[in-house]
Order: C-alpha cells, then structure tokens, then sequence
C-alpha cells in the first residue's frame, strides 16, 4: 500500500474513512469506506473497529486524522456579552458542566468565537470525554501509527466551508443519522450553528429504498425555521446556498428533494469541491459523507487556517513530539546561527590573537626604542656639556691668544721717538703693558706717550712714574707708562 | 476542568522568543568582539606612529652624535696628544737655534684644567646649565687641559720676533702669555714668558 493520508470519522454506530495518495504534490482519493462497529459492550466500541480496519485494510499512512461525529459530542453555540477569553471559558465550562454525563466525567473541549457586534460575541463549542480520547490515543500508540489530529465534527468544517467560493451567505447543513447540523458562513466566519434531533434514519433507510415524506417535509420545515430564525437574528436575505453532506447510499437524490422544498441551490458537498483536487471517482458519483472523514485531513493537508484549536485533544499525543520538533527545529536554527557566526568569531578571536602578538612585539620594540632613545639622550646631553664646557674653554684661550707678540715688540720699536730707550716691555696675561726706559728729555716721553694712545694695539697709556736722574753730570728721566692690550682692536682686525 | 498544559503556541512562541535572545547574544558578543579588534588595531597603530616617531628621534640622535663627536675630533686635532710634547720640546730648541736666540731656561709644569672661562661665554654656560651647577663644576666629559712652559730667552731684537713669531704660528694651539722683555746688555735683551700647550684629558687636575 502506497505512503498516503487516512482520515476517520468515528460515529455511533460505524466509522467511515478515506485514504488519500499524494501524488505530484496533490491528493488523490485511493479508498474510502464505511467499517461498522462490532457488536461488543466495551464503552468505546470505535477503538477496536479502528483496530480491525488497520488489520483489513493494511494501510500505512504518513498521518492519520479522526475526528468525533457522535451524539455524545456536545455541540452547542451560545451568544454573550463580550468577555475576557478566560471568562468565556468559564462561560462554556458551565454550559458544558450543565449536562449530567459532563459533570461527572473528564472532558475537553474546543471552541470558536466571533464578534457579532459591538457588545456580544458568538461562541460555538464542541466537547467530548477525555477518557474516550485518551483510549483513542492509547490504541493508536498501540497500533504505532502517526496520529496527527482528533477533531469533534461538524466543527471541523468550517475550514472547508470557508474554502468554498460561494454567495454571500451560504449554510452548510450535515445529516447524520440521528442529527442534524446547520452552520451559517458569512464572510469566512461561522456566524449561526443549530443542532436537530432529527437525522436521516427518520426519513429514509439505506438498502430499502423506503422514503418517509412525512418525516422528510417535517425535517424540511425545521430546516426551514432554522433558516428563518437565521433571517431574523441577523436581519438577513434568502439563504444564497446550501451545502449539504449526508449519505449518499442512504438517500441517493435528496440534494433535488430538498432544492424542491426549499427553493435554495442545493450543493453535494464532496471532497473535489472541498479542496478543488482530482479524485476518482468523480465528484457527482461520490458520496458526500466521505467529506467528514476527509475535511480534517484536507484541512490538514492545505494547511488551511484552524477556526477551532484542537490542541486540547492531541496535546498529549504530540506535545512530546511538537516539542521535539520545536526543539530540533530550534537547534537547527541554532545550529546554522552558530555556523553562521563561529567563523566568524573564530576569525576575529584569531585576528585578536594575532593582533596581541603583535602589539606585545611593539611593545617590546618600543621598550627597546625608548630605553636605546633615553640613553642617546643622556650621551647627546653629555655631549652638548661637554662641547659647550670645550667651547667655554676654547673661549678663554682665544681671549689669550688674542694678540701677536712680534707685531706689537715691531710696532712699538718702529716707532719710538728719538732720545729714549726702552729697558722693559712687559705684558702680563690679563692684558696690563708696562713700559720702563730712559729718556734724554721728557718731550721724548710725552711723544712715547702719544704713540701709545694712537696705537692700535695699545689703550689707555697712563703715567706710572716719571723721575729725574743724574749720571756723570748728564741729567736724564727714568719712566713707567702703562697701558692695556687694545681688545675690540684686535678683534676687529680679527674679523674678516 | 482545565485544558491541558502549555499550548503549542506558547512553546513555540518560547522557542523564538530564546532563538532571538540567542541570535542577538550573538550579535551582542560579536559586536563587543569587533569593538575590541577595532581598539586593538587602534592600538596598534597608535603605538606603530609612537615607534616611528621614537626611532626618528633616534637617528637625529644618532646624528647629533655623530656630529658632535666630529666636532670633538676637529677640535682635537688643534690639541696636543701625549706623544707630541717631547717633539714639541724640541722642535722649540730647533726654532731657537733657526731664531739665533738662546734659549735660558725652559720649564714644563703640570697638565691644569683650563676652568678661568670667558666672562661672556661663562654667563651663557650658566644660563643653559642653572639646574645643574654640580655639572658645570665637575665635567664628565673631556676637559681642555694646559700645560704652561715657562721660558726665558736671549738674544737680539730682530732674532728675538723671529722666535716669537715662530712660536705664536704653530699648526697646533698655543698661547703666549706674561711675556716681559728687557735689555740686558744692549742689543742684546732677555725675554721671558709662558708657553701654553693645550690638550684634551680626562682626569680633572688643580685649577690655574
């Protein structure tokens, strides 16, 4: 048996199923059926038909959908004020806790609310035992077969009805055996659910070809007030469409009795008109039950937005598994993010390290640099003391050297005046000239005198002493002049 | 009756909500990474400019070295080393004898450290120095020394300006100081003074 889709619908009396194949991304309808219950006084009798139909059929389908169409599934819609969510709940725990088989037992239950106007709000909500869903689940894990979703219809097909390209208003009526269920679409929002005693059995019995017109009209005009309660809640037109899902076998041309009755295009509801995909056989031989089984896995399928959350009833059964997934998904994320980045980080923690290697070889070289710079320094000032200690020095000795001793004897020679001699010439290293002689007269003293002032290299000439002598009757003077080194002279001729 | 547990949801809405907090942790520890690579190469190049500058320093350094120890040499090239005094002696007979002067005495003294600076250079010397005045008075450094000659001579008054003037034109430095001439018995006359040579020593000796 090829991989593909199964979808149950577990009612009172039998289940009905459809397998559907995917092929090149579509769904094709491979086998579809109805399984009744065996006689058996267990609680749930559906679990061990759901069991027999595995062993039978020997299906291996990817995932698996059941959904709930029995009369034990409380199915009630009720207008309120507009309310916090958790008080709504509260609101259908009460109504729920109203029934005495609710009120004792475990229960789950879904629900849909819609706003009606301003100050009121729609809600619509099934229920169900928990512990029959749990026996569900237990079977399926027994079986090891992928469970993918429990859904309690006719709730479940409001996707499906939203799908349909329709009027403005269109209702979708579901016949069982025993009930009957009336939703109002209007603008993708289930606005009016209504709930009948009375199903098909009343009517017509399958195999017989017995029709019960009686019970057929009757039925008609309860769908009739229905729809005029519709009319009058919502001040509402003629109904555009009616989409009708009952067993075919059980009454083959019912879509044209009720078109008759209610003057209202009547529409088979069959799976090709659910989801648009090819199956065979062909829509108008199909039987339009097979749509409870099969509007969840479409739904499922087309991933079609959810009215109603069925994560109460499968909460066990997938948490384990949705975490699961969550979580891998998430480690992939983490996974990739980590790839993403981890070169990267790991080319910039590299590049850090490299980068402080480098920094502690600068640091080095600058260290070095800086010591080899601060001794340079302290040579460099050495050496600027030194050089200026050697020029302060040389400064000195320059000052010395400043004049020539052989051109200062050759100048005062050349011209000392007639009638005198010199006897001592001296000149101590501060620059002080003495001048001692003799003189004949004293005018030969006074023109030495004036030589001197003239001289270039002399300055200053002063009288140091000037005494009359007498030798041999001659009379003659001893004299002192001094006089200083002519500095600025020199230095001038020294110049360039 | 309560329904079950966390819905999907919520576990999912936690999942993304911990991928973002994880994404932005490693935004966050990456952004702090790439600050601190941005810092360090900052760095880097902050002390790459220090260095730079530092060996620049350096090489003027090392020039102003070069130069000053150029200057030195040049310097000492004008000075008397230890080896040239026997023949600067002697070359001071030979001077005499060309001179035709006769030389009476001629005494060599001890090396001194020249320290009586000009007064100019002197005050310029402590301007530069105020903040070491221990330097100043104690040199590291070379120091120009001098060894005084005291010299007396005779002879005529021509011959006697030849030798001063052979003496005063020297290649190396020299000084002629305290220079006293007087006559003995005409012409010929006696002429004493000091003969100052210069050089550059290391060991500080008593100051002239």
């Amino acid at each position: 048996m090829s991989k593909g889709y199964l979808g149950i619908v577990l009612k009172d009396q039998s289940l009905s199923y459809v397998f559907m194949l995917r092929q090149k991304g579509r769904l094709k309808l491979s086998e579809s059926g109805n399984l009744p219950y065996p006689e058996s006084s267990a609680a749930f009798p559906f679990v061990s038909a759901v069991k027999t139909l595995f062993e039978q059929k020997k299906f291996d389908p990817e995932k698996i959908f059941v959904s709930f169409l029995r009369q034990d599934v409380l199915n009630h819609q009720l207008t309120l004020p507009k309310m916090p969510v958790s008080e709504i709940e509260e609101v259908i725990l009460g109504e729920i806790e109203k029934l005495p088989a609710y009120s004792e037992r475990e229960f789950e239950y879904v629900y849909s609310s819609h706003d009606l106007d301003e100050r009121r709000v729609k809600v619509i909500f099934s229920a169900y035992f928990k512990e029959a869903v749990d026996e569900l689940i237990s079977c399926f894990r027994s079986l090891k077969y992928p469970l993918e979703a429990i859904e309690l219809s006719p709730l479940n097909l409001l996707p499906a009805l939203y799908s349909l390209e329709g009027g403005k208003e269109e209702a979708l009526v579901v016949l069982e055996d025993k009930n009957t269920y009336v939703m109002v679409e209007n603008r993708r929002c289930c606005c009016f659910f209504y709930a009948t005693g009375s199903g098909i059995e009343d009517f017509s019995t399958a195999g017989t070809g017995q029709f019960n017109v009686l019970a057929f009209s009757n039925w008609t005009e309860e769908l009739k007030r229905i729809f005029k309660s519709y009319a009058i809640e919502y001040k509402s037109r003629k109904m555009s469409r009616i989409s009708l899902v009952w067993d075919k076998e059980k009454a083959p041309d019912l879509d044209l009795k009720l078109f008759n009755e209610l003057n209202i295009e009547v529409l088979p509801l069959t799976i090709a008109s659910l989801s648009g995909i090819k199956t065979e056989p062909e829509p108008e031989e199909q039987n339009p039950l097979l749509v409870l089984a099969a509007a969840p896995l479409i739904s499922g399928y087309k991933k079609m937005p959810a009215d109603v959350s069925y994560d109460p009833f499968v909460h066990k059964l997938r948490f384990k598994k949705v975490v699961m997934k969550i979580i891998a998904g998430a480690l992939v994320y983490l996974a990739a993010a980590s790839a993403l980045v981890l070169p990267w980080f790991y080319t910039n923690l590299k590049n850090m390290n490299k980068l402080e290697q480098e920094r502690k070889e600068l640091s080095v070289l600058i260290r070095s640099a800086e010591t080899e710079q601060a001794e340079l320094k302290t040579v460099c000032n050495e050496l600027i003391s030194i050089r200026e200690s050697l020029l302060a020095q040389a400064s000195f000795v320059q000052m010395l050297n400043r004049v020539s001793w052989a051109r200062i004897f050759s100048e005062v020679a050349a011209d000392l005046p007639q009638g005198l001699d010199l006897t001592s010439f001296s000149v101590s290293s501060e620059g002080a000239v003495s001048l001692d002689g003799e003189a004949l007269k004293v005018d030969s003293v006074a023109a030495l005198m004036r030589m001197v002032e003239e001289s270039e290299v002399l300055e200053k000439a002063q009288f140091d002493h000037l005494r009359e002598q007498k030798q041999d009757e001659q009379i003659y003077f001893v004299f002192g002049i001094t006089a200083v080194l002519s500095r600025d002279k020199e230095e001038r001729e020294a110049q360039p | 009756m309560s329904r079950s547990g966390p819905s999907f949801k919520a576990v999912k809405i936690l999942t993304f909500v911990f991928c973002l907090l994880f994404s932005l942790a490693l935004l966050a520890v990456l952004g702090l990474q790439m600050r601190d690579l941005s810092g360090k190469k900052e760095n880097i190049e902050t002390s790459k400019i220090h260095l730079a500058r530092v060996r620049t320093e350096i090489e003027e350094l090392i020039l102003l070295k070069e130069k000053y120890q150029a200057e030195k040499d040049d310097f000492a090239r004008f000075l008397f080393a230890e080896k040239d005094i026997p023949t600067f002696l002697e070359e001071i007979s030979g001077m005499a004898k060309k001179s035709k002067v006769n030389i009476n005495t001629m005494r060599t003294n001890n090396f001194k450290v020249v320290t009586k600076v000009d007064p100019e250079a002197e005050s310029d010397l402590k301007r530069r120095q105020n903040k070491n005045q221990a330097d100043l008075n104690k040199p590291k450094g070379p120091q120009l020394y001098t060894m005084p000659i005291d010299i007396s001579v005779r002879g005529e008054f021509k011959p006697m300006l030849d030798f001063l003037y052979a003496m005063e034109n020297q290649r190396l430095l020299v000084t002629l100081t305290d220079v006293t001439l007087k006559v003995r018995e005409y012409p010929e006359l006696e002429c004493s003074f000091t003969l100052s040579i210069y050089s550059l020593r290391q060991e500080p000796e008593e100051e002239i």
